[in-house]
């Protein structure tokens, strides 16, 4: 019997109060018309597992259809900026919806243990697939956690861009597919590697934004802070165009040449952090980009660093999973960090603000960063806007601590270079401009430690070298919001940048 | 300020230098495949002595020539085999069966389970094969135990300090490239070995290709960050997917001088080892020893 049926059919082998595994990876290959059509169907009391796949849980939270999640991250970055899945957040707030947030790899851990012992964990891994055989079997060219998802389900349903005759060495074998629906286009807008790319209009859509504006005010990612329309050109205030450079070059200092170093989601600022340091003082350096290519090229600032396409331009691909597990073996030196809070103990919040059951302020999650960074030498944290809300006594909730392998823990701000010592951050340097009292304005922790020096300014070459990999301006749009209402850049300097700046950050 | 990207290229002399006496040495190949034999020569000339060689999982003429030369105290392989030449490899069945070298009994699923292991850090993963049989009697290391109400072999970690492969090319910064007609599949054991290492991998290769090659076809890349040697032919006389076929006559005129040893007539194996090892002074004293025209015969035509 043909395991190839409708879309319709596929859709209706999902029953209310099923345990569904989401295939895909942040906008990557997420499986957009299969869960439409179940959600179309009004299925309800559903519960999911996935790795971080915020669009996914978007589709049926809006619908009503799921009660209960385990996904370590909710939210994701595009060409409007940082949002959280809006629906996800709502389903939360009217506590429809249960979500766990286990760091990535514990997820991945437990779905290796459910496929290890038969035991699912998921009655059908939903998937979507380049190609499908008449057989049933699925070749997959990104899977990311797909595998691991099948594995640990008892069934799997797809749907597939193409069905071909004969797949040579399937991804996931026939045995574990039940049906398969032929959909093109059926993961858009997520992206099919090899397929097509991420459609920023319709993810607008899915999230209810009718135009390229700023999203809901939105809090820090796993990479970063930033919450910004990215698609629309700002001008940009000279002491804020100079800051984020001087961040970014900050960064870049903290890359060592020859070492291991990865990012993790929403991390387009690291990611150029690391491009200037390649294309500095670090060419040897080895850059793992969580989507799952090794030394991507990186030929210009991208609104997002979880692009699958950077498959395509790079040394070698590891999937997710693969990651991890180096990191654990000690393959990774260091890893960039974002934090909602960070306190002078130097532990890091990416969850929330406030009571669990009624926060202030909701992060997107903590994504792989607890076991990341209990794996590496170098801890590298960034706070883009430096604010004795964000750099506090004490952290909400301790998503991630130092640990005993963490040889140095190092975070970087608009004001100063912290360093991690046993006393707690000490200022290690203060940029130009900033005095001791501005610092202890801006911190909410107490903070001894010697006097620090003055950060040495970006050279021009360290400039230059930015502005030749973000030549469009990208990454003042990506660090907007530091609310200076400075005078206006001269054209002659940055032409590109022409309209109003975005102010959408720190509405906590 | 901007610098250039640091190569990692060494050659076969220099890499051979990081092997110490009593090393445990992770070696890549299977059967006929892929083995690293310019530094398996290397490692004799050197006359390193009570290795640990993790190779296989079904090992092939690196080990047993090792193993001949006297380099080796301990096998961890699911087998050593020359093939249908000699179902069980001479010099290893000679030196096995006279307790010159201990054997780390498994199976070629607990050979990747013991690496698995050593990958993640962990003291031992638990495994459901080979529960009932003997193994735990052969290999005192591998303990049956009961857990969560059924039974597994816990299987010991195991981590290389340092792992030699043999590939089709890699880039000189460190990325290895499988080659597009590899034989069973598109690799071996690479990665499970590199990735258990507690050292440096390091990487012979039939050639160092541009960097360019491999952002092209990333998907072709098995490893990245390894140290690269050249050494054209230098998995001869095994063959190298897609490069060349194994030299049958090489392997089985060592095969008959390594079945003497069981008669005790030591000597053809010793003229083995002086002509291709000892007088033939590095890689390219090997080749010579070997002859152009043999090594031309094995080469596969580009597709």
């Amino acid at each position: 019997m043909s395991k190839i049926v409708d879309l319709y059919s596929l859709s209706a082998a999902v029953p209310s109060g099923a345990t569904v595994a989401i295939g895909g990876f942040q906008l990557n290959r997420v499986p957009v018309a299969l869960l439409q059509a179940i959600a179309d169907r009004g299925r309800t009391d559903l519960e999911c597992v996935s790795a971080p796949n915020p669009l996914g849980l978007q589709i049926l939270a809006a619908a009503g259809c799921i009660r209960a999640a385990e996904c370590g991250f909710i939210g994701f970055q595009y060409e409007d900026g940082f949002v959280i899945a809006p629906a996800v957040r709502r389903a939360l707030a009217t506590g429809e919806l249960r979500l766990r947030q286990p760091d990535v790899y514990d997820t991945i851990q437990s779905l290796r243990a459910a496929a290890d012992n038969g035991e699912p964990r998921a009655d059908f891994a939903l998937l979507h697939a380049q190609r499908a055989d008449r057989n049933g079997n699925l070749q997959i060219d990104d899977p990311y956690v797909d595998v691991e998802l099948a594995h640990a389900s008892g069934a799997v349903l797809a749907t597939a861009e193409v069905v071909v005759d004969e797949i040579d060495a399937p991804t996931i074998p026939a045995g574990k597919v039940e049906l398969i629906a032929v959909v093109k286009n059926g993961a858009a807008p997520t992206s099919c590697f090899g397929h097509y790319p991420r459609d920023a209009a319709g993810v607008r859509e899915h999230i209810g934004v009718t135009t390229a504006t700023a999203p809901t005010p939105t809090t820090p990612a796993e990479g970063e802070a930033g919450a910004v329309a990215l698609s629309e050109a700002s001008t940009v205030a000279e002491d804020e165009a100079s800051a984020a450079d001087e961040l970014l070059v900050y960064m870049a200092r903290q890359v060592n040449d020859g070492e291991v170093i990865v990012t993790g989601l929403a991390s387009a600022v690291p990611m150029l952090a690391i491009e200037l340091a390649r294309r500095t003082h670090a060419p040897g350096l080895t850059y793992i980009n969580c989507i799952g290519a090794v030394n991507p090229r990186i030929d210009a600032a991208l609104p997002t660093s979880v692009e699958a396409d950077l498959r395509n331009r790079c040394e070698r691909t590891i999937e997710l999973p693969d990651l991890f597990d180096l990191a654990r073996n000690g393959g990774v030196d260091a890893m960039f960090f974002g934090a909602g809070q960070v306190d002078g103990r130097g532990n890091i919040n990416l969850s929330r603000i406030g009571p669990a059951d009624n926060p202030k302020v909701r992060f997107a999650g903590p994504a792989g960063s607890p076991s990341m960074r209990s794996y590496v030498r170098r801890v590298l944290i960034t706070v883009p806007h430096q604010l004795p809300r964000n750099l506090v006594e004490r952290v909400d909730v301790v998503t991630s601590a130092p640990a005993d392998r963490n040889e140095e823990t190092i975070l970087v701000t608009d004001a100063a270079i912290w360093r991690l010592r046993s006393n707690g951050f000490e200022p290690a340097s203060l940029h130009a401009g900033v005095t001791s009292e501005d610092l202890s304005g801006r911190t909410g922790f107490e903070f001894g430690g010697e006097l620090p020096t003055v950060t040495t300014p970006p050279s021009e070459s360290e400039l230059a070298a930015l502005h030749s990999i973000d030549a469009d301006g990208l990454r003042y749009r990506l660090l907007a919001g530091k609310g200076s209402s400075a005078r206006c850049l001269p054209a002659r300097a940055h032409p590109t940048r022409s309209r109003k700046p975005e102010k959408v950050m720190h509405e906590r | 300020m901007t610098k250039a990207r640091q190569d990692r290229t060494i050659d076969i002399a220099a890499a051979v230098e990081q092997v110490a006496d009593g090393m445990t040495v992770g070696l890549s190949g299977f059967s006929y495949q892929n083995p690293p034999m310019a530094i398996v020569r290397q490692i004799i000339r050197r006359g390193l002595r009570d290795l640990t060689l993790v190779s296989g999982p079904t090992a092939g003429i690196e080990t047993d020539l090792l193993i001949g030369a006297g380099c080796v105290r301990r096998v961890v392989a699911a087998g050593v085999a020359l093939e249908r030449i000699a179902g069980i490899a001479p010099a290893f069945r000679y030196h096995a069966e006279r307790g010159d070298v201990e054997v780390w009994e498994c199976d070629e699923c607990i050979w990747y389970v013991a690496l698995k292991a050593g990958a993640w850090g962990v003291p031992y993963l638990l495994w459901r094969g080979g529960v009932g049989t003997s193994l735990p009697e052969l290999n005192t290391e591998l303990e049956e135990v009961e857990e969560n109400g059924g039974r597994y072999l816990r299987v010991p970690a195991i981590r290389p300090d340092i792992v030699f492969l043999h590939a089709a090319e890699a880039d000189p910064f460190g990325n290895v490239r499988a080659c597009r007609q590899a034989y069973l599949g598109r690799s071996f054991a690479e990665r499970a070995l590199a990735e258990a290492c507690n050292g440096a991998v390091i990487c012979t290769v039939e050639s160092i290709v541009a960097n360019e090659r491999v952002v092209a076809e990333p998907e072709w890349t098995l490893l990245h960050g390894a140290l690269v040697a050249q050494a054209p032919w230098g998995a001869h006389p095994g063959g190298v997917s897609g490069r060349y076929v194994p030299d049958l006559e090489h392997i089985r005129a060592y095969a008959r001088a390594a079945t003497e040893l069981r008669t005790g007539n030591d000597g053809p194996y010793r003229r083995y080892l002086e002509a291709f090892i000892h007088e033939a002074t590095d890689h390219d004293g090997y080749l010579r020893a070997v002859g152009d025209h043999e090594l031309r015969s094995l080469r596969i035509e580009a597709a």
